[in-house]
């Protein structure tokens, strides 16, 4: 039964969330210590890196290729409407560059890394693994948190280009079932309306939604109470909160880049 | 380095050094879309409105693509100068007098910077400032359109005023709500067919005398159309019939005249025409030289009976016998 002890008054919750915040922003700042400290544990960031890279590519590569077909069937109809049917390669080679690549490769990553990262810190939190590593003398928030935020900070620009190549692949085979348009000619109409704005947009943005993925679900996982219901409670909530953030940062390099534009 | 984490660092190796490849591709057809690739050189141009021009547009020579914009600059409140980056193998064709002007890539396309050649002029110059033209552009067409849709406005409230009066009372009216007009209309038609047919029949019948008239080479229609002698003799007719004409007018001319005079009883004519107490006294006369010339006869049948004239008379009318005889 809620009680107002448990619940707490409303000052209470307010002081609760600005603690966290002030730890969250603590989390950063060690991480960011930690990436440019040595000892590297470039083992473990490979290791990172191979998982949450290569291990992840076919599912982007699937959902984006699904992506690009089903936009660009999608918009075709509309372009007819207007007789710019022409215009369907540069308008789903913007769409997929700006805003779709990157999206599609954040949410699937935070999908699938973000819940693999809350819950493994998370059940080695329950299980005292990381209190283990603490004894043993190994540093476990370098080991376990700052490889895995790197990791998909690095490695989510990675997807984002196969994302976007795959994507537009998808979009072509569509444009070529419908009106038989080469490859040279659709890919030359696609990057007629790209610019370096659009591919420096494609790079950063995943930058910044792989490290607020990684930020927020090895939170989640270290953080996590030693509960046994606090390992599915870490990964819900590292794959929420992490989309959410996607959408926030989607939002404000949106704001950003238009005024660059 | 154990021999599992050597194949994974071998596939994550590929995996980013493949997508560093792709990315350097994209780079790389961006960059030849924008000929940043290739040698250019740059040429401007300075218009009065430049309809929304961005740096990184289309420029077209005779509808290829040739280059891009590469700077859009306000000079002052009536002049933007445009800064395009044209590939430096199609130099040749940009001559001094070639003009540039502003238009779009179709209906909603993007503006372009389209460049007219002449071909009379010199190669124009690395930086040079080409003549600038006018191209119809999209607002050129919206406007000819808006007068157009002005102008069927007019017509429809012209027509709307036409049908009106035309259910009114009138002429049109009459036409249209009279539903025995068709039937009469139909009449006319038959009897214009009618007519059409007979009309037919009558050329046919006229041709048929044509014919006649030209197979009869002495008849008298034959004669006036084909010979040629006649013609003199025609004329000269005409000329005495004409001639005649005009002595009857100077005769009746004269007769009017005289008849005028008659009618005047100043002179004699007209006294005896006129006057009746004249006619009267002439009547008297008339009739009492009547009676004197009985009483004449009386002495002369006398005298003829006298012993004097007597041989006279006798002679005579034996001379008159003979003459009879003979």
């Amino acid at each position: 039964m809620k009680t107002a002890e448990t619940i707490g008054s409303a000052p209470q919750k307010w002081q609760a969330f600005f603690i966290k915040i002030a730890d969250i922003y603590r989390f950063i700042v060690r991480i960011f210590k930690e990436t440019f400290s040595f000892p590297i544990e470039i083992e473990e960031l490979l290791k990172q890196c191979y998982i949450q890279g290569n291990r992840t590519l076919w599912l982007v590569s699937f959902a984006s290729l699904l992506a690009g077909v089903v936009f660009t069937k999608q918009s075709r109809p509309s372009l007819i409407e207007f007789g710019a049917e022409s215009w369907l390669p540069s308008l789903v080679s913007l769409a997929i560059v700006r805003g779709l690549g990157p999206l599609i490769t954040a949410l699937i990553c935070a999908g699938k890394l973000g819940s693999s990262m809350g819950a493994e810190l998370s059940s080695m939190n329950v299980t005292e693994q990381i209190d283990a590593m603490e004894a043993s003398g190994t540093n476990p928030f370098k080991y376990l948190v700052t490889t895995r935020v790197l990791a998909i900070t690095l490695m989510l620009p990675v997807l984002v280009v196969y994302s976007n190549m795959v994507a537009l692949m998808g979009s072509y085979i569509a444009v070529h079932f419908f009106s038989q348009t080469t490859f040279k000619l659709f890919f030359s109409q696609a990057f007629e309306s790209i610019t370096f704005l659009d591919i420096f947009s494609t790079l950063i943005k995943p930058i910044l939604y792989g490290f607020a993925i990684g930020v927020v679900s090895t939170y989640a996982g270290y953080y996590s109470s030693r509960a046994t219901v606090g390992v599915g409670k870490a990964a819900n909530q590292a794959v929420v909160v992490s989309m959410v953030m996607v959408f926030v940062i989607e939002f404000i390099t949106i704001q950003v880049l238009g005024t660059m534009r | 380095m154990k021999k599992e984490n050597i194949k994974r660092n071998t596939m994550l190796g590929i995996f980013v050094v493949t997508s560093v490849l792709i990315f350097l591709l994209a780079i790389f057809l961006l960059g030849s879309e924008q000929s940043l690739f290739r040698s250019n050189f740059s040429v401007r141009a300075n218009f009065t409105d430049v309809n929304g021009l961005q740096k990184g547009n289309n420029v077209w020579l005779a509808g290829v693509k040739i280059g891009t914009v590469s700077g859009v600059t306000i000079i002052d409140d009536s002049t933007v100068q445009v800064a395009m980056r044209v590939q430096e193998d199609l130099h040749k064709f940009i001559k001094t007098d070639a003009t540039a002007s502003i238009s779009s890539e179709g209906f909603v396309g993007n503006t372009i910077v389209v460049i007219t050649p002449r071909g009379y002029g010199e190669v124009i110059a690395e930086n040079g400032i080409l003549p600038t033209g006018h191209q119809t552009s999209t607002q050129d067409m919206l406007n000819a359109l808006q007068a157009t849709a002005d102008n069927i406005g007019n017509i429809t409230n012209d027509l709307r005023r036409l049908m009106y009066s035309a259910t009114q009372p009138g002429t049109i009216g009459y036409l249209l709500t009279d539903t025995t007009l068709g039937q009469e209309v139909r009449l006319a038609i038959d009897n214009i067919e009618t007519t059409g047919r007979r009309s037919s029949t009558l050329a046919a019948d006229l041709k048929q005398m044509v014919n006649g008239i030209q197979g009869n080479e002495e008849g008298v229609v034959n004669t006036l159309l084909n010979d040629t002698t006649f013609a003199s003799t025609y004329e000269e007719t005409l000329r005495n019939i004409r001639t005649a004409g005009e002595t009857a007018a100077k005769a009746s001319t004269d007769l009017n005249q005289l008849v005028g005079k008659i009618d005047n009883n100043n002179n004699a004519a007209g006294v005896v025409l006129n006057d009746t107490a004249f006619a009267r006294k002439i009547k008297i006369t008339a009739a009492e030289l009547s009676q004197g010339m009985e009483k004449f006869n009386e002495n002369m049948e006398a005298a003829q009976h006298n012993f004097l004239f007597r041989r006279y008379f006798k002679k005579k009318r034996k001379r008159e016998e003979k003459d009879a005889k003979e």
